[in-house]
């Protein structure tokens, strides 16, 4: 609610300042919007932020390999250490604990107080991934405002999309006047990023997290549904979030990296992954995937580098053993893929795998914890599949009327996704009548059907 | 920039269309709780016992005991979750297209002294009657996020819920759905169900030590506007269970504060329900309100009295 208030201010303060000011504007403005509600947090990413500049400072001014990979060093250990004091640490700190006997359970320990700063995930990521290109032979930032606007740009500091020096560092070189064309140009992904996160994922939510909340009183097929649910919700709230984002950087005349290209639209887990979170995806594919010898040195040292590469993607969403476990799932049927990829096809039936795959892996991902995924996964093995229960229990969670909007929320989501998808929408909207009418009913429908209870993305909590 | 004011305007414009398009279906409903807002909000209605209160007066008096033994029109005005100041607010409001009242019967809460004045309870369902002007002036003092709330569109309707979207469509079907709770002359029963258990373990909230300000200034300004319009105000102690009651410090302390208050004011203030009696847990649907037995009971109790005060 409250960036609702802050960003015309930012965008007022923005067109009336010397284009000299502006980056330091936005600067200011975005450290503001990182630590008006818990300021240490904004003093964590300005420490990183300074590390990882110099770091790559002294990397690109460094003649020798030995100090290069020494500054390197020194970037990764901040970065990493950051991740691992704020966000694994309760983690390790359980884990080991239960299996020494230390604590029976983790519903209470020491670490109960500590705060995972939004987005620590996504800056620390962006932040490292410069340093990497500058040892690859990258210029290093001479100018700490640009890189630290770079690392702490606010339309997508909290959750992404991980930005790359290369193709949007150099975009803030320049900061000219908003013009109406960019406003215009940013409207279509800021609204249908409002209408995706407003009318389907706070929807959802409202049937999903009851469901996740208990789900031993729950029938197989409810849960089935629930878990598909939720596959369009956490799509929805994570994608609404980059278009908002997208949207808002375009008003400022910068373009961010394409995040989503429609997964659902996808016919295997390969394609599934180059559509979605396309950023994280990449990264992971260039820092990590590649360094360990990619598909390189034998077919077992490549399915166990992309074992490795999606075991710790699942972590980096994560600090729980049910992300490991997602993201092990994905890792495992990836390597399956390989396998099968020249036995069989499935150009219909491919849609239906990967949907229902992905849809009951993210049960994993959605868990609040291992009893809770286990508690989920045995009541949907073992549960009533009558059918007939869904619509009983459904109604349970909510009113039918909610529901019915609910409903038609998705078929409305559905219904652009596949005209973008058949590029319908591309060619309509070159029209401007046509571009201009449809931002005004997605604007009228959010108000109509938004469900503005809920603020919160899911992602800000990586 | 030409594009970017079409939009503008034509997407302010649709809001407000659509914004009037809900109000228009809320206030269609002449049944339920909205036909009941449109008795006290809208229409102009003749009666000559007016209860007001919070949801106290709402499920507890049930008007047409009232009217067999006192022979007088009786009309239950009670909004659940309203403090005093609100409730003066309300009592203002109806007073706007209605005439006056020989009567007003206060229900005053005097265990939710801690209630927070400014927070108004589902306020979104003021919002299709704030063209009546001592509404949305009362209710702007209380909460001034109704100004918002009357000339924003956009902000109004990001706090419309579905189930006054809901009642909206109703309105325009002229359906009925589990929205519709009975309503009868103002009253409704109290939807609570609780288990033993909860019912005899629910804390309270923070008292205060004495009267709040804003308690006794309403009291004030009603009593006023009561004389003002010539009506008699009568204030009755609201019942509750003594398993939340006892657990209120000073809970005696303000009930004879407030009995002070209304000798000063020449207010008549009274327990229709002597002592000890009424307080079985079946007559309850929870600590603060009863059920439909519980009513029932308490309404033909409240009409005995009010019977007495005006013979």
């Amino acid at each position: 609610m409250e960036f609702v208030y802050f960003l015309p201010a930012v965008l007022v303060l923005y067109q009336i300042l010397p284009s000299a000011w502006r980056r330091i504007l936005l600067l200011l403005a975005s450290y503001f919007f990182y630590s008006v509600h818990t300021p240490w947090c904004g003093l964590l990413l300005l420490a990183t932020t300074l590390v990882d500049w110099y770091s790559a400072l002294r990397i690109d001014q460094s003649t020798g390999q030995k100090a290069k990979r020494i500054w390197l060093f020194v970037s990764i250990i901040a970065n990493i250490g950051v991740l691992c004091a704020f966000k694994y640490s309760a983690l390790v700190y359980n884990t080991f604990g239960i299996l020494s006997g230390v604590i029976s359970d983790t519903t209470w320990n020491v670490w109960d107080g500590l705060i995972i700063p939004a987005g620590l995930s996504f800056y620390t990521f962006q932040s490292l991934g410069y340093t990497i290109d500058v040892y690859r032979g990258m210029r290093a930032e001479r100018d700490v405002i640009q890189f630290g606007l770079f690392v702490s740009y606010f339309p997508q500091l909290v959750a992404g999309p991980i930005e790359r020096y290369k193709t949007f560092g150099t975009q803030l070189q320049h900061w000219h006047r908003i013009t109406s064309e960019n406003i215009v140009a940013g409207m279509q992904p800021l609204l249908w990023g409002f209408f995706k996160k407003l009318v389907v994922a706070d929807r959802l939510a409202e049937f999903v997290n009851p469901v996740f909340a208990a789900p031993e009183n729950f029938s197989a097929g409810t849960l089935f549904v629930v878990a598909f649910l939720f596959m369009i919700q956490a799509y929805c709230d994570f994608s609404g979030y980059t278009d908002i984002a997208t949207g808002v950087a375009k008003w400022l005349g910068k373009d961010l990296v394409i995040n989503w290209r429609r997964p659902f639209f996808s016919k295997s887990l390969h394609e599934f992954w180059q559509r979605n979170h396309i950023s994280m995806t990449s990264w992971f594919r260039d820092y990590l995937y590649i360094p360990l010898g990619g598909n390189r040195g034998g077919r077992f040292n490549h399915f166990r580098n992309i074992f490795l590469t999606f075991l710790i993607s699942g972590l980096w969403h994560g600090a729980g053993w049910n992300f490991a476990i997602w993201g092990a799932l994905h890792g495992i049927v990836f390597i399956i893929e390989i396998l099968l990829r020249d036995k069989i096809r499935l150009p219909f039936l491919g849609s239906i795998y990967l949907l229902t795959f992905h849809a009951l892996s993210l049960i994993a991902f959605r868990s609040s914890g291992f009893t809770n995924l286990s508690e989920y996964y045995s009541q949907f093995f073992t549960g009533s599949w009558n059918w007939s229960l869904l619509c009983i229990e459904l109604r349970t969670l909510n009113d039918l009327f909610p529901l019915l909007l609910t409903l038609l929320g998705v078929l409305l989501f559905v219904v652009y996704e596949y005209c973008e998808e058949r590029q319908i929408l591309q060619r309509a909207l070159t029209h401007p009548t046509a571009a201009l009418t449809l931002q005004i009913v997605i604007t009228i429908l959010i108000f109509v059907l938004g469900n503005f209870n809920t603020t919160e993305f899911i992602y800000f909590h990586f | 920039m030409k594009r970017l004011l079409l939009y503008i305007g034509v997407c302010t414009a649709l809001l407000y269309g659509v914004r009037e398009l809900l109000y228009i279906g809320i206030r269609s409903n002449a049944g339920g709780e909205f036909g009941k807002l449109n008795t006290a909000f809208r229409f102009k209605h003749e009666t000559d016992v007016l209860l007001v209160g919070s949801s106290r007066a709402e499920c507890q008096l049930y008007p047409p005991i009232l009217e067999n033994v006192l022979g007088v029109r009786v009309y239950n005005i009670g909004m659940t979750g309203a403090t005093l100041p609100l409730i003066t607010r309300c009592y203002e409001a109806f007073r706007e297209n209605s005439p006056a009242p020989k009567q007003v019967v206060l229900l005053a809460d005097v265990h939710s002294l801690g209630d927070r004045p400014d927070s108004i309870y589902h306020y979104p369902r003021y919002f299709p009657y704030l063209s009546n002007v001592k509404l949305y002036e009362g209710l702007r003092e209380l909460d001034p996020r109704f100004s918002g709330f009357k000339w924003n569109a956009a902000y109004s309707l990001a706090h419309l819920s579905d189930s006054y979207k809901n009642a909206s469509v109703r309105g325009f079907t002229g359906k009925k759905s589990k929205y519709n709770y009975l309503y009868h002359k103002g009253y409704s029963p109290c939807k609570a169900v609780m288990s033993d258990s909860t019912f005899f373990s629910l804390r309270p909230y923070a008292y205060p030590n004495r009267l709040p300000e804003h308690f006794t200034t309403a009291l004030q300004e009603l009593a006023q506007l009561c004389r003002k319009d010539g009506a008699q105000l009568i204030v009755l102690l609201a019942p509750v269970h003594t398993s939340y009651t006892k657990q209120l410090p000073g809970y005696e302390a303000r009930i004879a504060e407030l009995q002070t208050l209304c000798d000063q004011l020449q207010i008549s203030c009274g327990n229709p329900v002597s002592s000890g009696n009424m307080q079985d847990r079946r007559l309850y649907a929870d600590p603060a309100h009863y059920n439909v037995k519980g009513a029932i009971l308490y309404s033909i109790y409240a009409a005995k009295y009010l019977d007495t005060l005006t013979q």
